[in-house]
């Protein structure tokens, strides 16, 4: 039965892994010329006290950038072409009929089938991201955020256990449904929601996020804790902005008019929404051009005006008054995070989700088919 | 006589749908026996459910005294050739033969080779260029050389052409003689049928309507021809199968063990098809009388 697995599989797998090898050269060839930039340029500059001089390192060569894309649908296009016909081809066919058959039993069969076609996705998926993190590897140590969900899902681990899920979500489908064609939709929407799911509801709380707490206004640092502000390869969960009395002004970083947190009202009078007056009258002076906005406190605190229309007070002259009013009321801001030392407990979690589900669904598909055939 | 297959009140719903209902049947060992019957009679259910490919819903059912079930030691037993003789397109002859012998522990791999140097097959060929004959055929090797004590055809011959169809059965007849295998053989075709079986089950809405040896079967049965008649006035021993009348002259085919005496009559023996066709018929026209009458409700 393995051999028969093997054999179905051979042609497909052995067209992926010409494409593999084909793109490892293609990384191979590039990827020394990166590290030796990033030694060369990035390192001595970061080293100095005060380096402004590289904004952003980057590769942008559209074809190797696409290597990255290709890892994040590497994972369905697995589940789709490798999952979603495994058995649904049987049924279309009529082949299950012939080999249901043989003496040999269908539990096997199928264990058989998924145990192969998973072995063949993940060491493919896992080539691909082996691949692209090693390539990557010097952008990504000096963006720093590895964390950042377009990043964590394209490194190491992760893209393994997607690859193992949604090959067997595929299979499951393709057995539920007898057909390619539907098993393969579902199966890429399948894939795509517990992605959705994962990333935006679980992962944040993988671990309980750490609290800092960073005063609104620079000028009063006994409201920070924990010995600074946010890193910037430390991953937001939730902000908010909060009075000295506890009162939530904005459930994000944002403190506005355009957002609504700082009403304006026509005689000039300036309040913090729920909070209390502000002493000092805005008053209508010329509006800049243009979009403005200035940032206060830790990453994501704006006092933005939004587009300066005539009639709400320009910037300057709001900020007058704004500022010494949040002063005033104790305004700060709590945030929560993930540290970048995380990045490994959080590969191995996410990992473990993916694999778990995959068990499941490979358990059920077995379950399934022993219910359907005597 | 062992029955290699029996049912007692069999049957397999799909959705609401009965695709077979209390069906009740025993198939004896040592035949060749033709399962006859209507599209959707559920002859092709029957056999699915006797190699297992399904799960019965209600009743009983043994295939060479057992259950069926996938554990190697009932499915070694029972070689099957499934509907349109599927194979695998991309793989090739040899890889058939290669999967066969690992699957089957009573595979004989020198049968299944010289039956495919006999039918002139190239093993390197793709399954998915061989023709529709030779595929049937390729089929018929696997299910042959895994060596089964029953072998069941579902409609093994319906999308060949009438000479591969000849070929095949020929190359089944030589099977059975050699191999002392127990066949059943499914087919809506008499002509198929009347060729190689030796037994035959005529299966109307999963009811079986006919079971017997053919040499019984053709033995019992007489057309008779004769002056007009009403098919109720005919002598007990003789149950009428079908009749048909013109104005002067009455055709029954009739049912009787006991020889034809009457004089009147022109005594005819009946062919198979003829005597199939007639209890299909009449089970369609027993289905007909149950249904209520639509057009007498106005």
């Amino acid at each position: 039965m393995i051999w028969l697995a093997w054999r179905q599989m051979r042609t497909q797998v052995l067209v992926v892994f010409g494409v593999l090898v084909a793109l490892g050269i293609a990384l191979a060839l590039t990827g020394p010329h990166l590290v030796h930039e990033f030694d060369t340029i990035i390192k001595p500059c970061e080293a100095k006290p005060n380096c402004g001089g590289v904004a952003n390192f980057s590769n942008s060569d559209r074809f190797l950038q696409s290597v990255s894309l290709l890892l994040l649908i590497a994972p369905a296009l697995a589940g789709m072409f490798w999952g979603a016909p495994l058995v649904a081809r049987e049924y279309e066919n009529g082949t299950y009929r012939l080999v249901w058959t043989q003496s040999s039993s269908r539990a096997r069969w199928l264990a058989a089938k998924l145990g192969m076609g998973a072995l063949v996705s993940m060491v493919a998926v896992g080539l691909l991201s082996l691949m692209t993190t090693w390539w990557f590897s010097p952008i990504d140590a000096f963006s720093n955020n590895s964390l950042t969900p377009s990043t964590f899902d394209r490194r190491d681990l992760v893209p393994i256990a997607y690859a193992l899920f949604a090959f067997a979500f595929g299979a499951t489908a393709g057995l539920i449904l007898r057909r390619t064609l539907p098993a393969m939709a579902v199966t890429l929407f399948g894939f795509i929601g517990l992605r959705y799911v994962v990333e935006d509801d679980l992962r944040p709380h993988f671990m309980t996020p750490l609290k800092l707490t960073s005063g609104f206004d620079p000028l009063e640092p006994g409201l920070t804790v924990g010995g600074g502000g946010l890193k910037s390869s430390d991953q937001v969960v939730s902000q908010e902005t909060v009075s000295g009395t506890g009162h939530v002004l904005s459930a994000n970083g944002n403190v506005g008019p355009t957002s609504g947190e700082v009403n304006v009202s026509s005689n000039g009078t300036v309040t913090l929404r729920g909070i209390g007056k502000c002493a000092g009258k805005a008053t209508n002076a010329p509006a800049p051009s243009g979009s403005v906005s200035q940032s206060f406190g830790g990453p994501g605190a704006q006092v933005h005006v939004g587009n300066a229309k005539a009639g709400v007070p320009s910037m300057e002259n709001l900020n007058k008054i704004v500022v010494p009013c949040a002063r005033h009321y104790h305004l700060h801001q709590i945030s929560y995070y993930q540290p970048l030392n995380r990045y490994w407990p959080f590969q191995f979690i996410e990992s473990g989700i993916f694999i778990a589900a995959a068990l499941v669904l490979a358990g059920l598909s077995l379950w399934l088919l022993r219910r359907r055939t005597a | 006589m062992s029955a290699v297959i029996e049912a007692q009140g069999l049957g397999k719903r799909y959705g609401r749908k009965w695709a077979l209902s209390e069906c009740s049947v025993s198939i004896p060992a040592g035949h060749v026996v033709g399962l006859v019957g209507p599209n959707g009679a559920g002859k092709s259910t029957l056999l699915n459910l006797a190699i297992g490919l399904l799960q019965p819903t209600a009743g009983g059912l043994e295939v060479l005294g057992g259950r069926p079930t996938d554990a190697a030691a009932h499915l070694g037993r029972v070689g099957f050739v499934a509907q349109d003789t599927p194979t695998y397109q991309s793989l090739s002859v040899a890889d058939h033969l290669k999967m066969g012998a690992l699957t089957n522990p009573t595979w004989d791999q020198h049968v299944a080779e010289g039956r495919i140097a006999q039918l002139g097959l190239d093993p390197k060929q793709k399954a998915g260029n061989l023709s529709g004959g030779q595929r049937a055929q390729l089929a018929l090797t696997m299910a042959v050389a895994k060596r089964p004590e029953l072998l069941l055809l579902d409609e093994p011959v319906a999308s060949l052409d009438p000479l591969a169809r000849r070929e095949f059965l020929q190359v089944l007849m030589e099977t059975v003689a050699e191999d002392e295998v127990s066949v059943v053989l499914s087919s809506h075709l008499m002509a198929d049928l009347e060729r190689v079986c030796d037994y035959l089950v005529v299966l109307v809405s999963s009811r079986v309507q006919l079971a017997g040896p053919v040499d019984d079967l053709l033995a019992s049965h007489r057309r008779l021809i004769g002056p007009r008649r009403d098919p109720a006035t005919m002598p007990g021993n003789q149950v009428v199968i079908e009749s048909s009348h013109t104005e002067r002259q009455s055709t029954f085919m009739v049912h009787t063990d006991d020889p034809i005496l009457d004089p009147s009559w022109t005594v005819e023996e009946v062919g198979l098809e003829d005597l199939v066709l007639a209890y299909m018929g009449q089970a369609a026209e027993k289905a007909r009388q149950t249904r209520p009458m639509i057009g007498l409700v106005k």
